[in-house]
């Protein structure tokens, strides 16, 4: 092994100041330091993240802050649980791969990086709920009216309501249809006895196929 | 080739003006080769980003299938073996080669800790069917009986559908024969006359349920007293509501874990070379880059996994 000296000046690219090899031996408590760092940095990301101490600390800040829930207790974990860990990472960039020793232009390519994922994650999640719309909107139209309970006491009372119809017999079928509202609302309208094509197109299955059996019979 | 014909040291390449060119043009192509492979991975931290955004409950509940002390120890041991990587480039850089061949070892020996715990995970979970796809059990997770306990009320697409017009329409559409029918299977669904006693908290958004993925209350609703306890012990509340297709959890879970054990194994190729050729004398404090770069792949290997582990184990 030959130690490689430059001959002349023309093969040194005029960056004597750097001493070459022994520059970038890391110092060796500076290894530990991060070491011990990363190791504290992981404990607390565990710590905070354990509801018992999720809790309290909510519980702490709602005394004596301002008001915080559950939810904002969980957000505020995740950024802190990322905070930590985006830490760690620049610890290891760095000192463990001495990015703040190495040329500047090494740090431009990673950082370089790092924009161009943000750019892709970030365009992405703010595209990616266009897409629930119209889930969200079915979610906000099914609120419920009725429980199961009351919706098979209100399917009950609809059904005595009809038999008494058909005792009677004699009714014209009124035209306006009631308002659809509470279950207990049910009893109290005029009986009702042709079904009203739903404005909405969409039949479901089950109750196609009797929909035109009812309509021809009572023709 | 011969020293003497090129005018210049074996280790340097003789298209360089001077090692130290030949070192940083190594480096500065190792951190290019690290921008694909961070934006390699950012195509599934995307896909993590977008899935728990859209469905938070499968996260929140899938994480505690995952056991957050065996991720603490490979992130432990993955830290360690950083350690030593640096200190073996140190080491290397001051020309102290049995140090050097030394400290790779260790880190070597990491990684395959490090592989040996993540297998360990792996065949858990592969034991209780936490897996990918159709495969998933979505069965008692708690302990080993394998009841089909009742989880919730399914109803097929069918009766779904025509609840939903229900809740939209009112009754006053249907006929005698349709309501019955409804009432029937609504019936059916129902085990017992009071069921909102019997079951607390079930009411028509649990019965009557949206279509998949979002019909759980989301973690923000769940209001839970905490008790403490050592190990994040899944709430009674969350084991008697799994939400559906938590397989997407798994799907990213393995798709992330994978790929960057897969970069584990690479890694361990590199070491194990890197501590050959040490142990061979092809390195000294004059030469040393294939450590360095080799270290600082290593190093990413790490810094993915310092984002796993809060991403996967640590959901709240």
């Amino acid at each position: 092994m030959v130690d490689y000296k430059p001959q002349d000046d023309l093969h040194d690219p005029g960056q004597g100041h750097v001493d070459e090899h022994h520059a970038h031996a890391t110092p060796l408590w500076i290894l530990w330091a991060v070491f011990l760092a990363l190791v504290f940095l992981t404990f607390l990301t565990v710590f905070f993240a354990h509801p018992f101490v999720k809790e309290q600390a909510r519980i702490f800040v709602s005394e004596n802050f301002y008001p915080m829930s559950a939810a904002d207790a969980s957000r505020f974990a995740f950024y802190l649980a990322m905070l930590f860990a985006t830490t760690k990472g620049v610890l290891v960039v760095l000192f463990f791969m001495h990015l703040v020793w190495d040329r500047p232009f090494n740090a431009v390519v990673f950082l370089g990086t790092l924009f161009f994922v943000a750019l892709f994650v970030g365009y992405t999640l703010a595209d990616a709920t266009q897409y629930r719309q119209h889930e969200t909107a079915t979610r906000t139209q099914m609120e419920p009216r009725y429980s199961a309970q009351q919706l098979r006491d209100a399917i009950q009372e609809r059904l005595d309501e009809l038999a008494e119809e058909e005792e009677e017999d004699d009714e014209e079928p009124e035209d306006a249809p009631d308002e659809p509202g509470e279950p207990e609302d049910a009893p109290d309208e005029p009986g009702e006895g042709e079904p009203e094509e739903s404005p909405n197109d969409v039949e479901d299955a089950e109750r196609e196929p009797d929909d035109d059996v009812e309509e021809e019979g009572d023709e | 080739m011969s020293d003497a014909h090129h005018d210049h040291p074996a280790h340097v390449a003789h298209h360089f003006e001077s090692a130290e060119q030949q070192s940083d043009s190594d480096k500065l192509g190792m951190w290019l080769f690290l921008a694909t492979e961070v934006l390699l991975f950012s195509g599934l931290f995307c896909a993590y980003a977008v899935y728990r955004s859209l469905n938070p409950e499968i996260f929140y509940y899938a994480h505690y299938l995952l056991d957050w002390r065996l991720g603490a120890l490979n992130t432990l041991i993955l830290l360690f073996s950083s350690l030593t990587m640096a200190w073996a480039v140190r080491t290397a850089a001051l020309g102290n080669m049995r140090a050097t061949a030394m400290l790779l070892a260790i880190t070597f020996l990491c990684a395959v800790g490090f592989l040996v715990v993540k297998a360990v995970e792996y065949s858990e979970k592969f034991e209780k069917s936490d897996v990918w796809g159709v495969d998933y059990y979505i069965g008692d997770k708690k302990g080993d009986e394998v009841d089909e306990a009742p989880r919730d009320f399914v109803l097929d697409d069918e009766v779904l559908a025509a609840i939903a017009q229900v809740q939209e329409d009112g009754l006053e559409g249907y006929t005698q024969e349709e309501l019955e029918e409804m009432r029937d299977r609504l019936a059916d669904l129902m085990p017992a006359p009071d069921l909102e006693a019997e079951l607390p908290g079930a009411s028509a958004t649990s019965l009557i349920r949206p279509p998949e993925g979002q019909r759980q209350a989301r973690p923000d609703m769940l209001e839970e007293t905490v008790e403490f306890q050592m190990t994040f012990e899944m709430p009674d509340h969350v084991r008697e509501a799994p939400p559906q297709n938590v397989h997407i959890f798994f799907g990213i879970y393995y798709s992330m874990t994978g790929l960057h054990a897969i970069h584990v194994i690479i890694g361990m190729i590199v070491l194990a070379l890197l501590f050959v050729l040490t142990l061979l004398g092809k390195f000294g404090s004059h030469y040393y880059s294939p450590i360095d770069v080799g270290g600082l792949y290593w190093h990413l290997v790490d810094l993915i996994w310092i984002f796993l582990f809060p991403l996967l184990y640590l959901v709240d």
